[in-house]
C-alpha cells in the first residue's frame, strides 16, 4: 500500500509540473518588461516586477498615454486591449449561457433516445451528433448564412448569435456524451419508479438527474470551456467591438505586427482566470454522483 | 406506445434538434455544393458547376502528398498519446488522496487559456533566441549555443504533438474521470471477493466499462488532431519547409489565402471522409457494433 | 514595364476601358449585370459577406455598410457627363453628405479615425467613414467587399492586390478623371514612381500611403565593441565585419537572415539580389513568364550561395530566421540577436525606440555592394463602384484621396500651398515614412527629419529611399504577374527554399541548381494547366 501511495504522490508531481511549468512561465513573462523577456538567459525572478502589462490591460487609455510621456511619440501597443474587459463579460455570460442550454437540451435529448424506443431513433441519433464531423473552416459560410437569416430575427453581430452558434457547436457532443453516460446506468431504478405513477418528467428530474450528475457537470464545463475559447466563428458572426468575445480581443491582440510578448501573456493570465472558477464550481459537484452511481 | 411517450419525447427533441439540424445539414450540403463550383473569390465572375475537378485538383495539388502525411505523423503520435495519457491521469485522480480535488481542478487549467496565447507560450519556450528550453540545455552543459529548435523538422513536430496535447488532455481527461464515476462500486467488490489482481481488476471492469468512453475520446481527439490549425498558425506556420503543414493549413489557406473556397471545400470533404472511416476503424477496434441507444 | 505584355493579353481590356471614358454608365451597367449574374448564386455574395465579416470589423462606424441598391439607383440618375471637370470644393445643402467609405487594414486604427473625424470637420458636405478589414484578412475581406458589390470608395492596397484588382477591372485611375493627379509624380522618388501607374494604361491611379525601403541596418554597439568604425561598403567588408564582429564575442549571429512569412520573397531574396548587382533587374522570367532563373549565373543562385556559405560554411549566419514572422523579426533585431539586418524601414522605428532593448543602438545604411533595397509601398486606389456612384462622390473621393495622400490646407486640397497633413500625421506619430521627395527636402517639413533623428539619420534615409529599386512592378521579376503564383509561392518556393537554406538538400552549386530546376519545372508545369496561361 505504501508503494502505492509513493506511486500517487510521484505521478502527482509530475502531472502539476506539466500543467503548471508553462502557466507558471507565462506569469512569469507577464511580470516581466519588454527588454527583460528578450534577453539571454531568460529572467527567472523579475528583479522588479512590472505590472504596466496588467495595467494596459485594464486601463489601455491611461497606459498609453504614460508610456507616450515616457518614450516620445512613437506608440506601437495594442490598443484593442481596451475592449479587454468588456469581451470578458461577453464570454463569461455566453459562456454560463450555453451551460444552460446544453445542460437542458442534451439532458432531455438523450434521455429520450435512450430510455424511449421510438421509429427513427436511432436515425436521428446519428443525425443529431454528426454536426461535429464536419471541419470547421467549411461551415463557416453556411453559419453565417443561418446566422444572418435566422426566422428573420436580427441576430448578427449580437452576443445571442455566438450563443447560437456554440450551442449547436456543444450539443451533439454533449448528446453523445450523456448518451453513453445513461447507457452505463441500469434502469431498473427508473422502471420502478414509473411504476409507482411517476411520468417521464418526474421520472428524469426526480430519480434520473441524482445519478448522472457527474456526467451533466462533465457536460456543463465541456460546453463553457468549448464556448470559453472559441475564436472562429465567434469572429465569424460579430462585427462590432462591444459584442467582441475573449478569444477574439486576444487574438486581435496578437495579430499586431509588433506583440509585445508580456502584455500577449498578461492577457492570458487574466483570461484564465473566469473560467477557472467557474471549473472550481463545477469540480465539486463531478464526484458527488460517486456512490450515487451505483445502484442501491 | 404510450401517449405520454410521444409527447415528452416531441417536447425533449424539440430543443435539441432546432439547434442540431439547421446548423447541420444545411452546412454539410453547402459543402457539397461549394465543392463541386469552381469558386475563386479573386475572380468571382467565372463561379460556375465544374463537377470533381476540384477533388482533382487538391489530390493532384503539390501540397496533397505532403500534408497528408504531416497530418498522418501528427495524429498518429498525438492521437494514441492523448487517449493514453487522459485515461491514466483520469485513473490517477479518481483515487483518494489529499490533494486531489486541487489536482482535478489543475488538470482542467490549460483549457482556461485562450488557444493563442498558450501556442504563444510553447513557442516562447522553445524560441532560439530567448526560449528558456534552449537556456535551460545550454545550462546543463548538453548544447554549445542556442539551437532554432523549430526549424528542425521532428522537434518542430514534436513541439506541436506537445502542445496539442497540453491543450488537448482536458477534455478526455474529464470524460474519462466522469465514466469512471459511473462504475458500480459493486463490481470492485464482487472482484475483490473473486480475489482478482488489480491489473485484471483494471482490464475486466475499468476498461471494458470506459469503452463507449473511450470511443467518444478517441473520435474526439482524432477530429481535434485532423483539424489542429491554430497551434500550427501560431508556432510553426506550417514550415519548416512544409514538414508541419498539416491538411487543415492547407484548408485555411485555399479559404483565406488563395480566396478559392471550391477547393477548400473539397479538401475538408476528403477529411470528413477519412473522419468516418477512422470512426467506423474504431468502433471495430473496441468491439461496439455501433452505438448503443440503450443499456 | 515591357509593352510586349500589354498588347498581348489585354487587348479586350482596353477597349473596354475606352468605352468606359466615353460613358460611365455603360460600364454601370454591364458591370451591375455581371455582379447580378455571380449574384444569382445566392450563396455566393453570402460568402463574400462572410470573408468580409472574417476580415472585417468596423471599428465604430456602424453606418459604413450601406445597403447599396437604394444608393446606387439614386446616383445613377444623378451621373452627368463631365465626370472629368476638375473638383470643386462644392459645399452641399448640410444634412445632404455625400458618404465616402475608406477601407484600411488594422494598423494605426485610432490615428486613422482621428484623421476621418478631423476631415469630416473641415467638409460638411462629405460624410468619411473607416471600414476596418482587420489586418491578417486584409485581402480576402476587401476582395469579398467587391465580390458583393460593396467595396470601399479608396482603400489602402499593396501592390499585388493593386495589380490582381486592375486585371479584375476593379479599379479606376483617377487619372482619367483628374488629370493633375500627374503633378504628384515629380514629388515621388524615382524608384517609386512605377507603383503609382495602371501597367496596362500608363495612368495615375492614386496616391501613396507610404513608402520605404528594406533597408540595411545594423547594430552600432556591436561594430563599436569589435572596434569597427564604419558599415560596411561591400559585401567583402560585410563578411570580414561580421567575422570579427564573431571573433570578438561581441554576437555569435551577426548577419541575420530572415524569410518571413511570405517565404521567399523580400529580404532573404531580393535584397541580397539587388545588393549584389547594380545591372537592371534581378530578372527571373523573360517576358513571357518562363523561368530564366534556374541557372549557375543567375541572381537568385548567387544569392542562395552567398546565404549556404554565409550559414553553413562561414557560420557567421544562423536558420534562426527562416521561421522569423516580422514581429519575431523586429525583436530579434530589437533586442540584439543579430548584428546586420534588412527589414522594412518602419520596423526600425518600433526596434529602435524604448522600451526595444537596444533602443538608440540601432542604425540604417546605405546597403553594402550596390547600394539598391527593395522598396516597400502602400497606395490608395480607388474602386469603379465609386465611378459607378456618380460625380459627387467621384469628387468627394478625390477630395479625400488629396487629404490622405496628398497636400491640402485646412482639410481642403490645395497642391501648391498645401501640406500632405496625413503623411505628416504618419510619420511623426507612427514612424511611417513618406515617400514625397519635399517631405525630406522642404525646410517645411523640418518636423519630418526632427522627428525620426532619434532612430534615424534623415540624410541617410533620404539616400537609401533614392537607392530604392521597385522590382513589383515588372512581371520578369515578380511572380504574381501569373494566376498560380500563389500556389507556386507558398505550397513550392518556400518549402524547397526553406529546405534549402536549412541544409537539407546539400549545399553544392548542384544542389542549389536542382532545386531551383525543380522550381522552374513546377512554374512551368503549374504555366501549361493554367486554363488562362497569364
Amino acid at each position: 500500500m505504501d508503494r502505492k501511495k509513493i506511486g500517487i504522490l510521484l505521478a502527482s508531481i509530475v502531472v502539476a509540473c506539466w500543467v503548471l511549468l508553462p502557466i507558471l512561465w507565462m506569469l512569469d513573462l507577464s511580470l516581466q518588461s519588454e527588454p527583460e523577456i528578450h534577453s539571454a538567459p531568460p529572467t527567472i525572478i523579475p528583479h522588479n516586477p512590472v505590472y504596466f502589462n496588467y495595467w494596459f490591460i485594464f486601463d489601455t487609455s491611461s497606459a498609453i498615454e504614460a508610456r507616450l510621456q515616457e518614450s516620445g511619440r512613437l506608440t506601437f501597443l495594442p490598443a484593442v486591449a481596451r475592449w479587454f474587459p468588456n469581451a470578458l463579460a461577453n464570454s463569461v455570460i455566453i459562456g454560463l449561457v450555453v451551460i444552460a442550454i446544453n445542460v437542458f437540451a442534451a439532458t432531455l435529448a438523450s434521455y429520450a433516445y435512450t430510455r424511449i424506443r421510438f421509429p427513427g431513433s436511432q436515425l436521428l441519433f446519428y443525425m443529431s451528433i454528426a454536426g461535429r464531423l464536419i471541419p470547421p473552416v467549411a461551415i463557416v459560410v453556411p453559419y453565417y448564412i443561418i446566422i444572418q437569416n435566422f426566422f428573420g430575427l436580427k441576430l448578427y453581430d449580437t452576443l445571442i448569435a455566438v450563443i447560437l452558434v456554440h450551442a449547436a457547436f456543444t450539443i451533439p457532443l454533449n448528446i453523445w456524451i450523456l448518451n453513453t453516460y445513461l447507457s452505463t446506468v441500469p434502469a431498473d431504478i427508473e422502471d420502478a419508479a414509473r411504476v409507482d405513477g411517476y411520468g417521464r418528467f418526474e421520472t428524469l428530474f426526480r430519480v434520473v438527474l441524482p445519478v448522472i450528475t457527474p456526467g451533466i457537470v462533465a457536460v456543463g464545463i465541456i460546453s463553457f470551456m468549448v464556448s470559453w475559447g472559441e475564436f472562429f466563428f465567434a469572429f465569424m458572426v460579430t462585427q462590432t467591438q462591444l459584442s467582441r468575445t475573449m478569444p477574439v480581443i486576444v487574438g486581435f491582440m496578437a495579430a499586431q505586427p509588433y506583440k509585445p510578448v508580456g502584455i500577449l501573456m498578461a492577457g492570458g493570465v487574466v483570461a484564465m482566470l473566469p473560467a477557472l472558477v467557474v471549473i472550481a464550481i463545477f469540480r465539486r459537484y463531478l464526484i458527488s454522483g460517486l456512490v450515487a452511481g451505483a445502484v442501491k | 406506445m404510450l401517449k405520454e411517450d410521444i409527447r415528452f419525447i416531441i417536447l425533449a427533441l424539440i430543443p435539441s434538434l432546432l439547434f442540431v439540424l439547421p446548423f447541420t445539414f444545411y452546412p454539410i450540403g453547402y459543402a457539397i455544393y461549394v465543392s463541386t463550383q469552381r469558386y475563386d473569390l479573386k475572380y468571382p465572375e467565372e463561379i460556375r458547376f465544374i463537377g470533381f475537378d476540384n477533388f482533382i485538383q487538391v489530390i493532384n495539388s503539390y501540397y496533397f502528398t505532403d500534408s497528408v502525411l504531416a497530418t498522418v505523423i501528427f495524429a498518429v503520435i498525438s492521437v494514441p498519446l492523448t487517449v493514453l495519457i487522459s485515461l491514466g491521469l483520469a485513473l490517477l485522480l479518481s483515487q483518494k488522496f489529499r490533494g486531489v480535488g486541487f489536482l482535478q481542478w489543475l488538470v482542467l487549467v490549460p483549457w482556461a487559456i485562450p488557444l493563442v496565447v498558450s501556442s504563444a507560450v510553447w513557442k516562447w519556450i522553445f524560441d532560439a533566441n530567448y526560449g528558456i528550453f534552449n537556456a535551460a540545455l545550454k545550462g546543463l552543459g548538453v548544447i554549445d549555443s542556442y539551437i532554432p529548435w523549430l526549424s528542425l523538422k521532428w522537434p518542430a513536430m514534436l513541439i506541436l504533438v506537445l502542445a496539442f496535447l497540453w491543450v488537448q488532455l482536458p477534455l478526455p481527461t474529464l470524460l474519462f474521470l466522469a465514466g469512471i464515476q459511473s462504475i458500480p462500486q459493486e463490481l470492485y467488490e464482487a472482484a475483490l471477493i473473486d480475489g482478482a489482481r488489480e491489473w485484471s481488476r483494471f482490464k475486466s471492469i475499468t476498461f471494458t466499462w470506459l469503452k463507449p468512453f473511450m470511443l467518444i475520446v478517441a473520435v474526439y481527439t482524432t477530429l481535434m488532431a485532423l483539424w489542429t490549425f491554430d497551434i500550427v498558425y501560431v508556432i510553426t506556420a506550417g514550415g519548416p519547409g512544409n514538414f508541419t503543414a498539416v491538411i487543415s493549413y492547407y484548408t485555411f489557406s485555399e479559404m483565406f489565402t488563395f480566396l478559392n473556397f471550391g477547393r477548400a471545400s473539397a479538401l475538408s470533404f476528403m477529411v470528413v471522409l477519412v473522419s468516418i472511416g477512422l470512426i467506423i476503424a474504431y468502433f471495430r477496434a473496441l468491439r461496439i457494433g455501433r452505438l448503443r441507444l440503450r443499456a | 514595364m515591357p509593352g510586349t505584355r500589354k498588347s498581348k493579353t489585354k487587348p479586350h481590356k482596353e477597349d473596354e476601358k475606352d468605352v468606359l471614358l466615353r460613358n460611365p454608365l455603360d460600364k454601370t451597367v454591364t458591370r451591375r449585370a455581371a455582379l447580378s449574374s455571380a449574384g444569382k448564386l445566392a450563396v455566393g455574395v453570402a460568402a463574400g459577406v462572410v470573408i468580409g465579416a472574417v476580415g472585417g470589423y468596423l471599428a465604430g462606424s456602424s453606418g459604413a455598410q450601406q445597403t447599396p441598391q437604394t444608393v446606387t439607383r439614386v446616383v445613377t440618375q444623378t451621373v452627368t457627363q463631365q465626370v472629368t471637370t476638375t473638383a470643386q470644393t462644392t459645399t452641399g445643402p448640410v444634412g445632404q453628405k455625400v458618404p465616402v467609405t475608406w477601407g484600411i487594414w488594422s494598423w494605426g486604427v485610432e490615428l486613422v479615425q482621428d484623421n476621418a473625424r478631423i476631415f469630416n470637420q473641415y467638409n460638411p458636405d462629405i460624410d468619411l467613414q473607416v471600414v476596418d478589414y482587420g489586418l491578417d484578412t486584409f485581402f480576402s475581406g476587401l476582395s469579398a467587399a467587391y465580390t458583393a458589390g460593396n467595396p470601399p470608395n479608396i482603400h489602402y492596397s499593396t501592390p499585388d492586390v493593386t495589380y490582381i484588382y486592375q486585371q479584375n477591372g476593379w479599379l479606376i485611375d483617377m487619372e482619367d478623371y483628374f488629370p493633375e493627379i500627374r503633378r504628384y509624380l515629380d514629388d515621388v522618388f524615382p524608384g517609386f514612381r512605377k507603383g503609382l501607374i495602371n501597367p496596362d494604361t500608363g495612368k495615375v491611379t492614386g496616391l501613396f500611403y507610404y513608402g520605404g525601403a528594406q533597408a540595411f541596418m545594423y547594430n552600432a554597439r556591436h561594430l563599436q565593441e569589435a572596434g569597427i568604425d564604419e558599415p560596411p561598403k561591400t559585401w567583402e567588408d560585410l563578411e570580414e565585419q561580421a567575422r570579427l564582429i564573431k571573433q570578438k564575442g561581441v554576437n555569435d549571429d551577426p548577419i541575420g537572415i530572415w524569410y518571413g512569412s511570405w517565404g521567399f520573397v523580400e529580404v532573404g531574396t531580393y535584397c541580397f539580389m539587388l545588393g549584389m548587382t547594380d545591372q537592371e533587374g534581378p530578372f527571373m522570367w523573360d517576358e513571357d513568364l518562363n523561368p530564366i532563373f534556374n541557372d549557375k549565373k543567375s541572381p537568385w543562385f548567387q544569392s542562395l550561395r552567398w546565404q549556404l556559405d554565409m550559414i553553413h560554411k562561414e557560420k557567421l549566419a544562423s536558420t534562426k530566421g527562416v521561421l522569423y514572422d516580422e514581429a519575431q523579426a523586429v525583436n530579434a533585431f530589437g533586442s540584439g540577436a543579430h548584428t546586420f539586418f534588412w527589414m522594412p524601414d518602419y520596423d526600425l522605428a518600433f526596434a529602435n525606440t524604448p522600451p526595444s532593448k537596444e533602443a538608440g543602438n540601432l542604425r540604417m545604411a546605405v546597403a553594402p555592394g550596390s547600394g539598391r533595397v527593395s522598396t516597400i509601398y502602400r497606395t490608395y486606389q480607388v474602386s469603379r463602384k465609386t465611378l459607378e456612384q456618380g460625380r459627387n462622390t467621384l469628387e468627394a473621393t478625390w477630395r479625400v484621396l488629396q487629404f490622405v495622400g496628398g497636400r491640402t490646407k485646412n482639410g481642403r486640397p490645395d497642391f501648391e500651398n498645401g501640406e500632405y497633413f496625413v503623411c505628416r500625421r504618419l510619420n511623426n506619430e507612427k514612424g511611417v515614412g513618406p515617400i514625397y521627395i519635399s517631405m525630406w527636402e522642404d525646410p517645411k517639413y523640418a518636423d519630418i527629419r526632427e522627428s525620426v533623428k532619434s532612430w534615424v539619420d534623415p540624410e541617410v534615409k533620404r539616400q537609401v529611399l533614392f537607392k530604392g529599386y521597385d522590382f513589383f512592378n515588372d512581371p520578369r521579376m515578380t511572380t504574381w504577374w501569373s494566376e498560380w503564383w500563389g500556389y507556386w509561392q507558398a505550397g513550392v518556393a518556400r518549402p524547397l527554399i526553406h529546405d534549402l537554406i536549412l541544409g537539407n538538400r546539400g549545399l553544392s552549386d548542384d544542389d542549389i541548381l536542382a532545386v531551383l530546376n525543380r522550381l522552374a519545372e513546377e512554374w512551368n508545369r503549374m504555366k501549361r494547366e493554367s486554363k488562362t496561361g497569364k
